[in-house]
């Protein structure tokens, strides 16, 4: 009995908070999202029928999630890949390992803000540096519209999220080659096997569970993608009241419930089902990638 | 021997060249600070210009030292909160049985898929009842409970806290908080690093929350001080990176310190588990 | 726990400035009731004895300015200029404490909107940008300032800015920070090299409907190898033609976009087409960069432009400005509301600084020797504080032109305006969202670009029924 009652005191603190602080305004939020609600007409009860909306009236929530999908799908696999080949290279450095990484970390800590001034400067119709480039070495005969069309916008998105995170993954992917017991690098090396065979043969398969943590979190972050493509298209290319990038093709679920919520609408409960229903595919999706790399393991 | 000294000057250029593109657009943030707004128009900037001063000027007279003082006051808080009530929570779980635990467990993880904007509105209202909007304890108080810190600690504790340790302690007639903070913490550099690190910098950079419920400027933090550089019609990009730059400061110099144990804790709160 | 006992303190300070502020407030509020029948009597025994100052302090029409005390929270974005009005108030008024708050312009609505929604404090003066005014004027958080406490009288503004300020069943919610009729500005310049002539009267009629505005601009384009455009950006032509497009277009939830956007977008794209056009997004860091470019003659400018946009964006562009009649005469082109928040509880001394300021003669004479703006107070302009033969703050930056001649004599008179409705503001949204797609993408012609537009509209307002 004794024993029993420290776990509770020391659960408490953190307890009470997260009631505070995250249970109680979340349950709120889905108490609103059966509400039509705009925070300005008194609000009244209609079920489900925000969530129904979502799915067969609102023509850009589909398209939101779809642009989130595949925006995830071009940087997941890119981030995962090259922060594990890289954490491989930089494994096998004997000096300035410490170094490479800090270095690599830091787009990790850069301001969000300052991001999406960069690359919209970098990218900007007459004044970007990759114009500049581009048709001063005579590859592009004028100046290209990144910005303004629909695939590369989507591109930039995804390479400022490569930029961003995978030094992240480069670090996480080191120190899972570091636990690896490093007896078993010996033996591949007597046998005889490559630096390519080792990574291969060894490395790849022993990092299995660090692959499946960066790939859940990397997914959980990636469904909830928010920062890039709004200051993308609110730094330096300023058209910051034009929702959703070029046709909305940047326009991800957490934009689009920004926007319905606090942007060009106030539509509480609407948004509050948008967030929800994000909530549910998050967690299905979790769910469902835990367990198919836990029975595969069995 | 040869050979692999030919190989590894492969590899260095490789990380040479990635480690570059890393760099360049954070070299370019510190650089256009130094930019008169329009001559950012002109041309790469490169090199270091000469307007660095004026631009220096410019954010000081908008208050980047209240701001920062404001911005620095919220993440140190921020910071010991969570670590406190991470620590405790992650302690509890790792290293006791108990009915709750795995009630808890799905609350921590649930809390940790669930897109943080959602429960904006609500939050408000309670600080509005509470009476602490425009005080900094609105910013503040999301982070004191934080999942990801609560699961990082977790996992933590699980794979590098022996359970030998704590037994012993426990003969010794030491008291249940006093192993958590005399014997545990003390063990869990690298894992506070980590956490530290990562929510100074969230809260740092948070900027939804204090737009909504910070209303003076006396109370704004660097976020909202930045964005507010730029006076009506003349967008002042030459200051703004520059503010930008100098709120990058206390993340960087952070990180560097400390980036040792950062490393150590990211692998054994995360790698493990 | 210590940090408890500091959040405890906390809540006492706070409570306890609450209370405090409530007792200072009911001192306002006891003589506001009362106002209404004392105003003749006091005003006249105080408008003999004191002197201009207090005159017109007295239109305010409650007693010694002194005596009008509060706290009125303004949020603007450009808190600078307000703060310089906000001393010349106070050296009349003492005790009336105006906090000027800076809010970005970018997040203005949104931080309105979700403070009112969680029941937070609103300020009590708010700004009201023609980018959002309508969905401002729609959420019915503005006082009518033709009622008490304020009694406006409409006559006394200035004509075509009565509809800018008004709600769709014609009560005034707001002032006009400023009369806001467009011209074109040009660079002398280049108007000399490649139109022969740089003078206003000249250049306004070579220029006269848009079909001239073209076939100048190809003679121009012609000289200039392609490289000197006529103006900026697709969307500086497209707000152009919508402000001068000025039809009913709304009735009820029946939204004509049809009548409202057909010709802007065809001449817009006539424009395109021709090439004469910059490919610069509107409102981009570019585009406020083209100010000091030379490859662009014409830039919109609405009054407010001159002083703010122009002169601050081409700081080395002293005496090769001008500015002349847009094609096809002036329209409103931007702007800005005061209005004063409904739950307010300092009206009077809200009411008081607006008035001061933005609605009586001596207020306008302040805001044009401060920054050039053109109060919207008819009387002002017959006063004997009138600005029309005064040099303006940014006139010798446009050639010695006078400003306030072409804004107030030529354009104000002749400019179209109406009330804001919510669909203004969502037009102007969508509109910022598509030029780009038009200016890319050159199959667009206008019967696409309209059908697109009107998709547009009814994502945004999924209940309309859209024409």
């Amino acid at each position: 009995m004794k024993r029993n009652k420290w776990p509770v005191i020391f659960a408490t603190p953190f307890l009470t908070a997260y009631c505070l602080f995250m249970l109680f305004p979340m349950l709120y939020s889905f108490y609103l999202s059966l509400f039509e609600y705009n925070g300005i007409v008194e609000k009244h009860f209609v079920g489900l029928s925000n969530y129904i909306n979502l799915f067969t009236k609102d023509r850009l929530f589909l398209k939101s999630l779809f642009n989130t999908v595949l925006i995830m799908l071009m940087s997941l696999p890119v981030n995962l890949i090259l922060g594990l080949v890289t954490a491989y290279l930089l494994f096998s450095l004997a000096r300035g390992r410490r170094l490479f990484q800090v270095v690599n970390f830091l787009p990790y800590i850069t301001t969000p803000v300052a991001i999406g001034f960069i690359f919209s400067y970098i990218f900007d119709w007459n004044s970007g540096i990759l114009n500049g480039l581009l048709t001063h070495f005579s590859i592009l005969e004028e100046n290209y519209f990144w910005l303004q069309q629909p695939w590369s916008a989507r591109l930039i998105v995804a390479i400022m999220i490569i930029w961003r995170n995978f030094g992240y993954c480069m670090m996480i992917y080191l120190s899972g080659m570091t636990a690896i017991d490093q007896d078993i690098y010996e033996a591949a090396a007597i046998d005889g096997a490559g630096r390519l065979k080792t990574f291969f043969a060894i490395v790849v398969p022993l990092l299995k569970n660090v692959s499946v943590f960066l790939l859940i979190t990397a997914m959980i972050g990636g469904f909830q993608m928010f920062d890039e493509p709004v200051q993308l298209y609110s730094g330096w290319s300023a058209a910051s009241r034009s929702v959703g990038g070029p046709e909305y093709s940047v326009l991800t679920v957490i934009w689009k419930f920004y926007d319905d919520s606090f942007g060009s609408n106030t539509r509480l409960g609407y948004g509050a089902a948008i967030a929800y229903t994000l909530f549910l595919i998050i967690g299905a999706c979790s769910l469902f990638s835990f367990f198919w790399s836990n029975r595969k393991d069995s | 021997m040869r050979k692999k000294g030919l190989k590894d000057w492969w590899v260095y250029l490789v990380l040479g060249v990635i480690s570059l593109i890393a760099l360049i657009p954070f070299y370019m943030m510190f650089v256009m600070g130094t930019y008169y707004s329009e001559d950012l128009f002109k041309g790469l900037p490169l090199l270091i210009s000469d307007y660095f001063w004026e631009n220096l000027k410019t954010t000081l007279s908008h208050g980047i030292l209240a701001a920062y003082g404001n911005s620095i006051f919220v993440s140190a808080v921020a910071v010991t909160a969570c670590l406190f009530t991470s620590i405790t929570m992650g302690y509890a779980l790792a290293k006791f049985e108990f009915r709750a635990k795995k009630f808890l467990f799905i609350l921590v993880l649930t809390g940790m898929m669930l897109p943080t904007q959602i429960s904006i509105i609500g939050y408000i209202m309670e600080m509005r009842i509470a009476h602490l909007t425009n005080t900094l304890w609105s910013v503040i108080c999301v982070w004191i409970a934080n999942p990801f810190s609560a699961f990082f600690m977790m996992q933590f504790m699980k794979d590098s806290i022996p359970e030998e340790m704590m037994e012993s302690a426990r003969i010794d007639g030491c008291s249940e908080p006093g192993i958590l903070f005399r014997i545990v913490v003390p063990c869990m550099k690298p894992a506070i690093t980590t956490v530290s690190t990562l929510v100074f910098l969230w809260s740092w950079n948070n900027y939804l929350l204090p737009l909504i419920t910070l209303n003076k400027q006396k109370v704004y933090t660097l976020p909202l001080m930045i964005s507010n550089i730029s006076v009506s019609y003349r967008q002042d990009y030459g200051a703004q990176m520059l503010a930008l730059a100098l709120s990058t400061f206390p993340v960087l110099i952070i990180f560097i310190c400390g980036s040792r144990h950062f490393v150590k804790g990211i692998t054994a709160g995360a790698v493990k588990g | 726990m210590k940090r408890k006992s500091v959040s405890v303190v906390l809540t006492i300070a706070m409570l306890s400035s609450v209370l405090f502020g409530c007792g200072n407030n009911q001192q306002v509020g006891n003589p506001a009731g009362q106002t209404g029948q004392e105003e003749n009597t006091t005003s006249e025994t105080s408008q003999t004895s004191e002197e201009e100052v207090a005159e017109s302090a007295s239109e305010v029409g409650t007693q010694d300015p002194a005596d009008l005390t509060g706290t009125v929270v303004i949020w603007d974005w450009d808190g600078g200029t307000q703060q310089k009005y906000v001393d010349k108030f106070n050296e009349v008024y003492p005790n009336v404490k105006i906090e000027v708050q800076d809010v970005a312009w970018d997040d203005y609505m949104t931080k309105l909107q979700t403070s009112y929604v969680s029941g937070m404090d609103l300020p009590d003066i708010i700004l009201g940008e023609m980018a959002w005014r309508g969905t401002l004027f729609e959420m019915g958080i503005c006082d009518k300032l033709e009622e008490a406490p304020y009694n406006l009288d409409r006559s006394k503004m200035v004509a075509s800015s009565v509809p800018l300020v008004s709600d769709q069943d014609g009560n005034i919610l707001g002032l006009e920070m400023q009369v806001t009729p467009a011209g074109f500005a040009y660079k002398r310049d280049l108007a000399k090299e490649y139109l022969g002539t740089d003078d206003p009267a000249e250049v306004g009629a070579m220029i006269s409907d848009w079909d001239a505005f073209l076939e100048v601009g190809k003679q121009v384009s012609e000289k200039s190898n392609g490289k000197v455009k006529m103006m900026v950006s697709l969307g500086d032509v497209l707000l152009s033609t919508i402000g001068q497009n000025i039809v009913d277009y709304v009735d009820g939830n029946t939204v004509d976009i049809t009548k409202k956007m057909t010709k802007p977008l065809e001449t817009t794209m006539k424009m395109r087409d021709a090439g004469i056009i910059g490919n610069v997004e509107m409102y981009s860091a570019s585009w406020y960069s083209a100010y000091a470019a030379d490859e662009y003659i014409f830039y919109e400018a609405g009054s407010w432009c001159p002083p703010l946009v122009i002169a601050k964006n081409d700081t080395e562009g002293e005496g090769n400005w001008a500015v002349t009649t847009p094609p096809e005469g002036s329209f409103n082109l931007g702007g800005t509301t005061l209005s004063i928040y409904k739950n307010s509880e300092n009206k009077e001394a809200a009411w008081a600084y607006l008035e001061f300021i933005y609605f009586s003669e001596l207020g306008g004479s302040y805001m044009y020797d401060l920054t050039g703006n053109y109060s919207c107070y008819q009387p002002y302009y017959e006063s004997e504080y009138s600005p029309m033969d005064k040099e303006g703050p940014v006139d010798k930056f446009f050639g010695g032109q006078s400003l306030v001649k072409y804004y107030i004599e030529e354009a104000a008179p002749n400019a179209k305006t109406a009330p804001q409705t919510k669909y203004d503001a969502i037009i102007n949204d969508v509109f910022q969202a598509l030029t780009p797609k038009y200016m890319t993408d050159m199959s667009i012609d206008t019967q696409k670009a309209l059908e697109l537009f009107k998709e547009e509209v009814q994502v945004k307002v999924p209940e309309a029924e859209i024409q």
